[in-house]
């Protein structure tokens, strides 16, 4: 089923969006998730959570054109909360170096009191990345919001870990500068 | 923490850069692998029309499978955990709990065919000495004169691991091999009572010498932890693999980490297992291993040793390798090779995972490739499509290649019998008979309307091989009520053909799935008889053995009847079924023979 049929009935209140969203993005959805809390069963529970949101968010959002990402979004955000709250060591670890990863973009030293303003971050971020080339773009994003791992980026692309680690800390670099260019530095 | 906020925002980012690096990327090819493989075709072209047609159509229909890894350093297999101690701590956490030692890990094992492999037996024969299993014993009876005599028994030994006061042992014999003037037995202690993590199960290899072969002296004892997963022999080295899994969640943590690591004894010396020979393969969520232990029977010396822990779910070897079939995010197949040791050469995915799910079926090896046979599913639920997955994996090159054949009736998950030929894999599924073709590293799969039933034996059990390989491509199956034969010529995958279909019992007798090929025209099977009221007891048997003529009008020629009746109340007559040859004359033995049972037709 099409997009576009799939939020219509999530408009119409029909149960069967579940299924059929189930039935066309929960592999997706659960390999997604899986990704980030490496537990089979949390896993699932987060892409049941997913659809759960996504009636509750269907309307008042109509993602015709973008369903995928829209649960996507809701998946990355469960399963991030769902590693933080049960203190799994070992995704904390890798959470933990994605974020020391992306420490290095911020021009400051981090200081509690140093707030960053979420939604204008996001917009910078959205900024920032139309200026990348398609390639860094994806390799960019499949780090940092899809949290695979070097070595699975590497294989999905073709091209060797050490490549991907320099593109990515390139990128990184040049986040830096633009971030303190829009006024990111305290 | 203000990468942590970082990450975050980039939950915020386009839909649109979501979506693209969501889509699978086209990968290019270096430029001189398109120049080579365009030189490739035109001198197939060239050598050979047809080989080259069909190599370069199979080639091209292919899609390209999952990533291929091979070894940058020895064991380097998950990227979450480098010791067990990582392990120990990422589970510490964990809720998946296993109240005994050992509990539910049981890993099946497969093999492909080799006639350089050595499989345990039921009963082995050395210098007119028969030595067949009982029911805690092994039987040794001597075989010269016309009646073979009861000699003596070897008992289990239960003292192998040492017990705690209110602890009580069970042991059984499994398999038995014989090795120029060596008897090696294996058996399976298992220590109950006393407290849980105190249980557990034993595999114990003994080896006798057979300087005189009607009392076997015992000169060695190995000891490992860990039900028995399998054990078989390349020449003289065995191969023991043992299963064993240790709780390891948050509430029930063992103080002692050497808890969680395998034991192994030799002669009742200690083997260490330093942190080199534990490998953590893809990410467990709770400690479950497999041990593999290289034995040299000749000089009863350890000759390597590895533990594997993560969720092995399947193990498939040959005569110089072995292969762990492992569930990951993606699922993966861990490849090894044996002869110089227990070495890690690569590992390789399953293809596609975001899409779909994968459930490997059987894993052959022709020099560096590994062939594949796996199901392949997507979707949920009663919109759930399956198909067979062929796959091809070169361990050398790091390419792997999978074609996909979607099934309309069949159902792969209902125990699928795989049988490999040479070059070939044959499928038995409930409702059809499916063929996977190798041909280099390219796979043809298909899909016959040869109805194959799902076959129970008189006692419900479905869990027999159930296709008799009389060699060339002709198999002998029973019929669905099991009181008959049909001969299956497969030689030809696109035309498989019933050639025969007979009806071989009479009244409410009924096949059991035990068996022996004497010949190309000659077999013995089991029967199972009913008692007065209609009743079979597995304790009431026969032994038929048929003369097969393909073209005459008695089919299956019934040769010789043997009654292998024992106590009426004793279950499982064809328990410990074995079946062999000695100076021209056949015998099959069971756990409640005492002597070996000569048959004759």
């Amino acid at each position: 089923m099409k997009d576009e049929e799939i939020v219509a009935l999530y408009l119409a209140r029909d149960e069967n969006a579940i299924e059929e969203t189930a039935d066309t993005y929960g592999a997706r959805l659960r390999t997604l998730a899986f990704g980030i809390v490496e537990d089979r069963q949390t896993a699932e529970e987060c892409e049941n959570d997913t659809y759960f949101r996504a009636w509750n968010a269907i309307p008042p959002h109509e993602p015709y054109t973008y369903l995928y990402a829209f649960l996507a979004r809701i998946t990355r955000h469960l399963s991030l909360n769902c590693c933080r709250e049960r203190h799994q060591l070992k995704r904390r670890a890798f959470v933990c170096e994605l974020s020391h990863e992306m420490e290095e973009c911020l021009p400051s030293p981090d200081d509690a009191a140093c707030r960053l303003d979420q939604e204008e971050l996001k917009r910078a971020l959205n900024t920032f990345l139309a200026t990348l080339k398609t390639e860094k773009r994806n390799l960019f994003v499949r780090r940092y919001w899809y949290l695979d791992s070097i070595d699975s980026i590497a294989t999905r692309y073709g091209v060797s870990p050490s490549k991907v680690k320099t593109t990515l800390f390139r990128v990184r670099e040049q986040l830096r500068t633009y971030l303190q260019k829009e006024g990111y530095e305290l | 923490m203000r990468g942590d906020e970082l990450l975050d925002a980039m939950e915020g980012i386009d839909k649109r850069y979501i979506e693209d690096a969501a889509k699978t990327p086209r990968r290019k090819r270096p430029v001189w692998l398109r120049v080579t493989a365009a030189a490739a075709c035109v001198c197939l072209l060239v050598c050979g029309v047809w080989q080259g047609w069909r190599w370069y159509a199979f080639r091209s229909t292919m899609l390209e499978g999952g990533a291929v890894a091979l070894p940058q350093e020895a064991f380097a297999t998950s990227d979450t955990y480098d010791t067990l101690s990582e392990l120990l701590e990422g589970l510490s956490g964990g809720e998946e709990h296993l109240s005994t030692r050992g509990d539910d890990v049981e890993i099946p094992v497969k093999a492909a065919e080799s006639t350089a492999l050595t499989e345990g037996k039921n009963a082995v024969v050395y210098n007119g000495y028969s030595y067949h299993l009982g029911r805690q014993q092994i039987i040794i009876s001597s075989l010269s004169g016309n009646t073979p005599q009861a000699v003596g028994v070897i008992d289990v030994d239960l003292t192998a691991v040492s017990l705690k006061e209110d602890q009580h042992a069970y042991a059984s014999f499994t398999a038995l091999f014989l090795r120029d003037d060596r008897l090696i037995a294996v058996n399976t202690l298992e220590i109950e009572g006393g407290k849980a993590v105190d249980r557990g199960t034993y595999t114990v290899v003994t080896v006798y010498s057979l300087a005189d072969p009607a009392t076997p002296a015992l000169l060695h004892c190995f000891v490992q932890l860990g039900s028995p997963t399998h054990v078989y022999m390349a020449g003289d080295t065995l191969m023991l693999m043992t299963a064993d899994g240790v709780c390891a969640c948050g509430w029930s943590r063992l103080k002692n980490t050497e808890d969680y690591i395998p034991q192994l004894s030799v002669d009742g010396a200690a083997v260490a297992w330093g942190e080199e020979r534990l490998h953590i393969l893809g990410t467990p969520t709770m400690v479950r291993y497999l041990a593999v232990t290289q034995i040299d029977t000749a000089t009863a010396t350890v000759t390597d040793h590895h533990a594997f822990y993560g969720y092995v779910t399947d193990v498939y070897y040959g005569a110089d390798w072995f292969a762990l079939s492992v569930v990951e995010d993606v699922d993966k197949v861990y490849t090894f090779t044996v002869d110089d040791g227990i070495q890690y050469t690569g590992v390789f995915a399953m293809p596609d995972p975001t899409f779909a799910r994968t459930s490997v079926l059987s894993v052959a090896k022709d020099n560096e490739v590994y062939r594949v046979v796996s199901e392949y599913s997507t979707g949920r639920g009663g919109n759930t499509k399956t198909s067979l997955l062929g796959m091809t994996a070169n361990i050398r090159t790091g390419k792997s290649y999978y074609r996909l054949l979607q099934l309309e009736q069949a159902r792969l998950w209902l125990l699928p019998e795989v049988y490999w030929e040479e070059d070939s894999a044959v499928i038995v599924v409930e409702d059809a008979l499916l063929f996977a073709e190798f041909y280099g590293m390219s796979v043809r799969l298909h899909e016959t309307p040869f109805a194959a039933e799902t076959i129970r034996n008189v006692w419900g059990s479905n869990a027999h091989k159930t296709l008799i390989d009389l060699s060339d491509g002709q198999y002998l199956r029973f019929n669905a009520t099991t009181d008959g034969l049909e001969l299956w010529d497969l030689s030809r995958s696109d035309a498989p053909v019933t050639r025969l279909t007979e009806t071989v019992l009479s009244g409410e007798e009924r096949f059991d799935f035990y068996w022996t090929v004497y010949d190309k025209h000659t077999i013995g099977v089991a029967v199972a008889v009913p008692d007065e009221n209609g009743k079979h007891h597995q304790s009431n048997m026969l032994w038929h053995i048929y003369r097969l003529d393909r073209t005459g009008k008695t089919p299956f020629e019934l040769l010789a009847v043997y009654d292998l009746k024992t106590e009426p109340d004793f279950a499982v007559s064809f328990n410990r079924f074995a079946s062999f040859e000695y100076e021209g004359q056949h015998y099959i033995t069971t756990a409640n023979l005492p002597v070996p049972l000569a048959v004759s037709w």
